[in-house]
């Protein structure tokens, strides 16, 4: 297989087509059937019933109440259990592969990636974007804590997420269209803004790299040192000088690989075992952080 | 070992709904409340619905299966047109319009009456057909019962309450039926009100627990589970409530 033709695999493009149409038909066959026009075998589940983060969120209640919070069922915390399962074996999965409004980042990102070409993605200085980095672990101790105090779905209304399915319907909140408009038009400039700065559920997943059983590995023995898969990763995650991808930004999207960016077969990918370091090559720096 | 691209597109989803459809199968798979009242407690009824815990977003569908009632005798009692399907009763409030107060708790009280179920009965109308309803299916009601649905009933129909685009409050007041009061405005205390929010809504702890009779429990619970696992008429203390925050 050449690299050109490596390089055409749509596989996790169909994989984004299919859980954002299921999720917004899902949607809209909520509001037809309170308007008594649901579409036959397709479920009407309201967006909190499907969001495992509600499960995450519903933890406090749950424990100490033994009751969901207003809008959370079963479902929700299934669906975070199983979303976990998975991160423990192949990272945030559900980040790279699921997440509709993750997908949405990076379809509007592909329009700035032609306007901005090499800048795009690009425009944070290091330092700053360094920081804000953090912010979402902010968020994320914001949420639980405000949920947890008021036993209500307070986030929903700041939510993009909840406003990208519901900016039709009067429950979606101003504060959380604004957000969903901002997050749009961030993607035109940076990649996954609301994923990389502020996005709870992400920097919860994201822990799981630290200890996941598939992890992102590079041969330094094989690398060539192109940098591709480093100007290729949505997150910039510096995968070039790494032996093993276990940064808490890894959204597990495979766009580092050899199937996908790496020119050299067998370099990079996904794996329980690592490298053997070869002494006799050079590498500028590596390691995981 | 090592997962190709290819793999790891099949096994996402398969994971995700494979992972639904084993709870599904399971039945442990919900996207919605369970639909189970409360049980009373003690006393003569203890293990029966207690329609108090009747929640606006059951159906009338949920209600008749919950209480064997008829379907048909419930459509008859609220002036819904035969054929309806998953109408819940928080829609009477939008069917009904703000001028009389026809709602959930409307249908908490028809159902405690219609079988004969023991709730305290504050100031909640009901309307002329459902006390119709009553008078005519229920030959037990006491005359207690009686004089309450006589002295709580909204002459008004629902077609004549409704909200109209050229005439939008130029319903006049049901007769014989005290309402809660003139306003429209919308209650503080519903049924998903939690103890956090009667705080940011300003009133203090010292009230609060003045009205429950204890301390604040944990402010993520809502009023009405609270109140349904003391044993105390939510009815009465929500009363309360929307009485200190006006």
């Amino acid at each position: 297989m050449d690299l050109r033709e490596k390089k055409k695999s749509k596989v996790r493009l169909v994989v984004q087509i299919f859980f954002f149409a299921l999720i917004g038909l899902i949607a809209i066959n909520k509001t037809a059937s309170e308007a008594g026009a649901g579409i036959p075998f397709v479920s009407d589940a309201s967006l909190h019933a499907l969001c495992p983060f509600g499960g995450v969120v519903t933890l406090y209640n749950l424990s100490t109440l033994g009751v969901f919070i207003q809008k959370i069922h079963m479902s929700s915390v299934l669906l975070m259990g199983i979303i976990f399962g998975m991160a423990v074996l192949f990272g945030p999965v559900f980040c790279g592969w699921v997440c509709p409004l993750g997908s949405l980042q990076e379809w509007t990102g592909k329009i700035g990636r032609k306007i901005f070409k090499k800048r795009y993605n690009r425009f944070v200085p290091k330092k700053l974007d360094r920081v804000l980095r953090f912010a979402r672990f902010g968020v994320l101790g914001w949420v639980v804590f405000v949920t947890a105090v008021s036993g209500t779905l307070l986030f929903a209304n700041a939510d993009p997420y909840y406003a990208l399915y519901n900016f039709w319907t009067t429950e979606a909140a101003l504060p959380s269209i604004i957000i969903l408009v901002a997050t749009v038009a961030g993607s035109l400039f940076i990649e996954r803004p609301w994923c990389k700065y502020a996005c709870p559920y992400g920097a919860l997943l994201g822990v799981f790299n630290k200890f996941r059983i598939f992890k992102i590995k590079r041969n330094a023995n094989t690398c060539i040192s192109c940098g591709r898969f480093t100007a290729n990763c949505p997150m910039n995650i510096d995968v070039a000088h790494k032996g093993t991808v276990g940064d808490l930004q890894c959204i597990s999207c495979m766009e580092c690989t050899s199937e996908k960016s790496c020119p050299v077969e067998g370099t990079v990918g996904l794996q329980t075992r690592g490298y053997a370091h070869n002494p006799f090559k050079k590498e500028e720096k590596e390691g995981s952080i | 070992m090592k997962i190709r691209l290819k793999l790891l597109a099949i096994i996402v989803p398969v994971i995700l709904l494979g992972g639904i459809a084993v709870s599904m199968a399971a039945g442990v798979w919900s996207t919605t409340t369970d639909k189970q009242p409360a049980t009373y407690t003690s006393g003569e009824f203890a293990g029966e619905y207690n329609p108090a815990d009747i929640r606006g977003s059951y159906t009338f569908e949920d209600i008749s299966s919950l209480f064997g009632i008829k379907l048909g005798v419930l459509y008859e009692a609220f002036g819904i047109p035969e054929g309806t399907s998953g109408m819940k009763t928080k829609d009477l409030e939008g069917m009904y319009g703000d001028t009389i107060e026809i709602g959930n708790e409307s249908v908490q009280v028809f159902v405690a009456l219609y079988k004969n179920l023991p709730m305290v009965l504050d100031d909640t109308l009901l309307p002329q057909t459902a006390a119709d309803v009553l008078l005519r299916d229920n030959k037990d009601l006491t005359d207690e019962q009686k004089a309450y649905i006589a002295e709580h009933t909204a002459k008004e129909t629902a077609q004549e309450s409704a909200p109209s685009a050229s005439e939008p409050s130029a319903s006049p007041s049901p007769t014989g039926s005290p309402l809660k009061d003139g306003t429209n405005e919308e209650a503080l205390v519903n049924g998903s009100t939690t103890f956090q929010q009667l705080l940011d809504a300003g009133i203090s702890k010292e009230d609060i627990e003045l009205i429950i009779g204890s301390p604040l429990p944990p402010t993520n619970q809502t009023v009405k589970d609270y109140c349904n696992a003391q044993g105390l008429s939510f009815s009465q203390i929500k009363d309360q409530l929307n009485a200190l925050a006006e």
